[in-house]
């Protein structure tokens, strides 16, 4: 298989891209009433560079994302950055990227689904 | 970021005892105990143990080969993603979801088991047994959607009574054999048939493979698979061997004949423990198979390759719709079943499917040695690609073997079945999922349009603020 030669995305614009995503989802009423019960710490790691984040959430809603890996995880998600990126400014979607062995995750699998979850209610509304 | 960060660490991850039971409860199923009476219509119950023997060994294989595959890519989707990457995507889907239907077929088949056990138990009729499976699936549905699931411990401690009770009984019933032991079984000799079901017993074992994510060690799973494989291996053959002792074959052709083991050695507190045991199944099979089954029908439909309806939560974040669908086509199939008592068809067409699955991840391993030569495998398949090759063929000729035989009799069922699953599968592959690839597809431009556009205006308007002078940058009052 030929590998896709993809930009990276800088640390910086990989964060901002990730609160911007953390700030949607805090304001999705439809992630509130469905992730409501959802406490989860996940670590994300891009695998291009050494840029990786904690993102907290608490009863179903995402904190400001923060740089760096702080406290023990529920899940851990890598990707390369422009593959993170995309799923955060929702430009690909984060279950056909997984299936593609595009970003891989450690964790609960029932943690993985509530995260796309997430992703599928800030962009398609549902 | 002036240092890098250090390795994340889990909080919870699956342990090793925990991946070991998983293993061997998914396996571990009611369908089993009729796959035990048609082996014993090929080979004579002493010599039973061998077949389950042999199946162990070449289990030890695809053992190896799901350890290859799991290792280069560890992920909940591992069938869908290895498929996609050994072959063209629709056949990979195609088979993805061929696979599905054998997942719906070993539930319904359970629920099925458990019903006729029931109302044998307990002296109902036939009608009787068809409402204990729907209230079985009802329930299960129900579990489902609530979110509840047996996790951890109880798991282990569900697998645990079920083989020490199977291993338990077997042993009494080998102790105590029966006044019919055996009469007219293994009438029908033939190794093949008898090895394709010795292989039977063994099939679901790698779904743990599914649970990828959850471990730290990568090498949990694989030794998790081995510890099940030699479970299997032991509990298997010894009720093999008991069943071959105390059963003729009238019984063999019931479908609770590990009831009627129990009753010969124990008498009826014997069988309603062994009711209780094949009760514990089911916990295994739809805490295993509908959980993973719907998660992953969500999943294969927000990929955009199956309709969207499917991928709508409820409140605790369950995909109602793919719950709806296995609870009621698993008890569409069981009342077919019940109605036709068909169950052994079935037990040939989850056979046919599994030896097509196994036949199917050895090509994957043969073609992903050429294709991804350079992509790191902890785990290797010994022998290599002739091995993978072999194993692609020796399974697929075994699949076509299981789908044209009912016990001992060759019949066509299994196989017609096969395939008018296989082409409703195909021509929705070949002519929806196109369809819904293109809105997917449009989607997605539209939403990348709008961010650039967004993007590009928020850049125009930061460089027209950065060439207006500071005065004017300052707010009107």
């Amino acid at each position: 298989m030929s590998e896709v030669i993809r930009e990276s995305v800088g640390a910086d614009e990989l964060l901002d891209a990730l609160s911007e995503y953390a700030t949607k989802a805090g304001a999705s009423p439809r992630v509130g009433k469905t992730l409501g019960g959802w406490n989860c710490r996940i670590h994300i790691l891009a695998t291009d560079h050494d840029a990786a984040f904690t993102l907290v959430i608490s009863g179903g809603r995402p904190a400001a994302p923060t740089a760096g890996l702080s406290g023990a995880a529920d899940l851990v998600v890598r990707g390369h950055s422009f593959d993170l990126a995309e799923i955060f400014w929702g430009d690909a979607n984060p279950v056909s990227n997984y299936m593609q062995g595009a970003i891989r995750t450690q964790g609960r699998a029932e943690d993985v689904m509530r995260l796309d979850a997430m992703a599928m209610f800030v962009f398609l509304g549902q | 970021m002036a240092e890098p960060s250090p390795q994340p660490v889990l909080r919870r991850a699956l342990s090793f005892g925990g991946a070991s039971a998983i293993s061997t409860g998914l396996a571990f199923a009611a369908i089993n105990f009729l796959g035990l009476a048609q082996l014993l219509t090929y080979v004579s119950g002493p010599m039973s143990w061998l077949a389950i023997a042999f199946g162990g060994l070449v289990m030890l294989a695809v053992r190896s080969v799901f350890a290859e595959l799991n290792g280069m890519h560890p992920t909940a989707a591992g069938i869908r993603l290895w498929l996609a990457r050994a072959m063209p995507d629709k056949a990979a889907l195609t088979i993805t979801l061929t696979y599905m239907v054998a997942i719906v077929l070993v539930i319904a088949a359970d629920a099925y088991i458990i019903g006729e056990a029931l109302a044998y138990a307990f002296g109902n009729g036939r009608l009787i047994a068809v409402g204990y499976v729907g209230v079985l699936l009802l329930l299960a549905t129900w579990l489902n959607l609530r979110g509840i699931k047996l996790a951890g411990a109880a798991e282990r401690i569900v697998t645990t009574i079920v083989v020490l009770a199977t291993v338990a009984i077997g042993v009494a019933a080998i102790s105590h054999p029966g006044h019919h032991a055996a009469l007219g079984a293994g009438s029908s000799s033939s190794p093949i048939q008898a090895l394709i079901l010795g292989i039977f017993v063994y099939t679901g074992f790698e779904w743990v493979t599914t649970n990828a994510e959850e471990v730290t060690e990568p090498r949990i799973i694989p030794r998790a698979m081995l510890v099940a494989v030699l479970v299997l291996a032991g509990s298997q053959a010894v009720f093999a061997v008991a069943m071959g002792a105390t059963l003729d074959g009238a019984s063999l052709g019931t479908a609770y004949p590990q009831l009627l083991v129990a009753q010969q050695a124990l008498g009826r507190a014997g069988m309603l423990v062994m009711l209780a045991v094949t009760a514990l199944t089911a916990v295994n099979t739809f805490n295993g198979g509908f959980v993973t089954l719907s998660r992953f029908m969500y999943a294969v439909a927000r990929e955009g390759k199956l309709p969207r309806p499917l991928t709508r939560l409820n409140e605790q974040a369950v995909p109602v719709l793919p719950v709806w669908i296995l609870g009621g086509a698993s008890l569409v199939l069981a009342a077919v079943v019940a109605a036709t008592g068909s169950f052994a068809v079935i037990v040939s067409l989850c056979a046919a499917l599994e030896m097509g699955v196994y036949s199917a991840a050895g090509y994957c391993v043969w073609k992903l040695r050429r294709r991804e030569p350079g992509t790191h495998r902890p785990y290797r398949l010994r022998g290599g690609v002739s091995v993978a090759a072999a194993l692609t063929v020796v399974f697929a000729l075994m699949g076509l073997l299981a789908s044209v035989s009912v016990g001992p009799q060759f019949t066509v069922a299994p196989l017609v079945l096969l395939l008018a699953c296989a082409g409703l599968v195909a021509v929705y592959v070949w002519t929806y999922v196109p369809r819904l690839e293109r809105r997917e597809a449009e989607e997605l431009a539209a939403r990348r349009a709008a961010r650039a556009a967004a993007r590009g205006a928020a850049r125009t308007a930061s460089a027209v603020r950065a060439e207006m002078p500071e005065a004017e940058q300052e707010p009107r009052q």
